[in-house]
């Protein structure tokens, strides 16, 4: 089918942003109030049940959604403003400096995102801003590695020698011809960062180092949900489903984006 | 004879690969003088490419010298090869790879009129839609391809591009390295004609890379043979094709059909 992945990650992302549109407008109950008995199932008013405390699900699923899409966001945003540039100038510089630059970005790829996030938790205590400093910080290898790597590539074609024999400024062809080249590549690692980036958010604050207590996120209600698992499974249920759904949406999105916006594909297909 | 255009003087280039030294080019002389029109024939890694790269300042000889309009220029940083960039032009042997998919034909064919390194020379045409249609229009373009992209054209219009951008900056040599090999066969009379056409209109010198003898003696007055590195034969092309003095010749003349 043309195009599939991109119609259902666009639906799936869509949804969630959706979700956490309406969910800055109205809310069915305070997600942060114990508005029934604990441990509801499913039903009305509480159409996805209630948690160990007496919290309604669906509203702390529609808070969580944008603080999800805020962090992934935000943080992949950040690595992609810092890691992108480095990557393209690691990728067009022919001499050692390029690689010190590729080398560093590896050494930063080795340290784990986790350990990152435990030592910011640490000294400036855990919170949503520590968490998202911690997945855009480890984001930033995987920028500057598919930076560079695309850049090379393309700087191995003809055109960025014309433009060079052209009398084009370096800073021009890094603009005007390496970019808008890398940029398909790109695209696709940032949604699927997104995806990762909202996962790690997830693994973060099931480990109690993402937001605070009042900020409900999708990871935290796992964790939160972990108690009651075997009485009350569905309570795990929904963030897991909201996690797996919004980390698959970017995936395909990505994939969708690859075949779309890659000018060649698009005369075969 | 007046003084060559561009001019090399017993050039050497080598590569070093993991740690071996390899010898490109040795004691190159080449002189390409106004409105001349010189081939470069040999067999595949002979040279001829580095030849050219040499001619562009895109390879640093070891030894000798390359000389634009009398002044030397290997091993110039790049903002100061302005003369160089604006009076010679390239043609590569694959458009596809040599116009960027992502940039339409105004883009690409103005590239060299939006040069800052180009316009601080001065007498340079203006960067206008006008200049680059006229010279679209001068290589068979319409004007309205001028937002097209080169994947929405044919192999042969796109390297009637990549002409049009190596004449847009009004240089005095052109140099094109195997400009028809990449094309279909049933296009590459016409894109030769054009080159020719387009090399005689301005009085423009042309170098001509090509492992085929017959475009050579097609287009070209004199004829430079390479083999491994060496100039080992030239002279005006007819001289040089009937009656070949050095035994390369002979073997690359045997081997080409008839012209």
């Amino acid at each position: 089918m043309k195009h599939s992945s991109l119609a259902v990650g666009g639906l799936l992302i869509g949804l969630i942003v959706a979700t956490a549109v309406v969910g800055l407008f109205w809310m069915p109950f305070d997600p942060n109030a114990l508005v029934g008995p604990r441990l509801q199932a499913p039903g009305w008013p509480h159409v996805l049940g209630t948690d160990a405390f007496g919290g309604d699900i669906a509203s702390r699923i529609i808070d969580g959604a944008k603080r999800c899409l805020l962090i992934g966001v935000v943080s992949v945003l950040g690595a992609g403003v810092v890691g992108i540039p480095v990557g393209v100038v690691a990728g067009m510089s022919r001499s050692w400096f390029g690689d010190v630059l590729a080398r560093a970005a590896d050494i930063l790829y080795g340290f784990p995102a986790l350990l990152l996030a435990i030592l910011f938790a640490a000294a400036l205590g855990g919170s949503t801003w520590t968490a998202m400093a911690a997945i855009a910080i480890a984001t930033v290898p995987a920028f500057v590695r598919i930076a560079r790597a695309a850049t090379m590539q393309v700087m191995g074609l003809g055109f960025v020698e014309a433009a060079q024999l052209s009398g084009t400024p370096t800073f021009q062809v890094a603009l005007r011809h390496v970019l808008p080249n890398i940029a398909p590549v790109l695209g696709v690692q940032a949604s699927v960062s997104v995806g990762l980036a909202i996962l790690a958010e997830a693994g973060l604050s099931y480990l109690g180092l993402g937001s605070g207590q009042d900020e409900p996120t999708w990871g935290r209600m796992l964790r939160e949900a972990q108690d009651q698992l075997f009485n009350a499974p569905l309570i795990a249920l929904w963030p897991g489903l909201a996690i797996a759904l919004a980390t698959l949406g970017f995936n395909l999105l990505g994939d969708g984006l690859r075949d779309f916006l890659d000018p060649r594909l698009r005369e075969i297909a | 004879m007046n003084a060559p255009i561009l001019e090399l003087r017993g050039v050497d280039v080598t590569f070093r690969r993991r740690g071996e030294v390899f010898r490109a080019l040795h004691e190159v002389d080449l002189a390409i003088h106004r409105g001349e029109r010189i081939g470069i024939v040999g067999g595949s890694g002979s040279g001829k490419t580095t030849i050219a790269r040499t001619l562009l300042g895109l390879v640093r000889p070891s030894a000798g010298e390359v000389l634009f309009r009398g002044r030397r220029i290997d091993g110039l940083p790049e903002r100061q090869l302005a003369d160089l960039r604006q009076g010679v032009s390239m043609v590569f042997q694959d458009p596809n790879s040599s116009l960027n998919p992502r940039m339409n034909l105004r883009g690409i064919v103005g590239e060299p009129l939006r040069s800052p390194l180009l316009r601080a020379r001065g007498n340079l045409p203006p960067d206008t839609d006008v200049t680059v249609e006229a010279v679209l229009a001068s290589v068979g373009l319409d004007a309205e391809v001028l937002r097209r992209f080169p994947h929405q054209l044919s192999g042969g219009q796109r390297q009637r591009v990549a002409i049009a951008r190596a004449l847009v900056s009004e240089p005095d040599v052109l140099i094109a390295d195997e400009p028809v090999s990449a094309l279909d066969v049933s296009v590459r009379a016409q894109v030769l004609n054009l080159l020719s056409d387009a090399v005689s209109e301005r009085g423009l010198a042309l170098v001509l890379i090509s492992h085929d003898l017959a475009v050579v003696g097609h287009l070209c007055d004199q004829v430079v043979v390479v083999e491994r590195g060496r100039v080992v034969e030239s002279g005006p092309t007819r001289q040089v094709f009937d009656d070949p003095q050095h035994p390369y010749t002979h073997d690359l003349l045997a081997a080409s059909l008839p012209i």
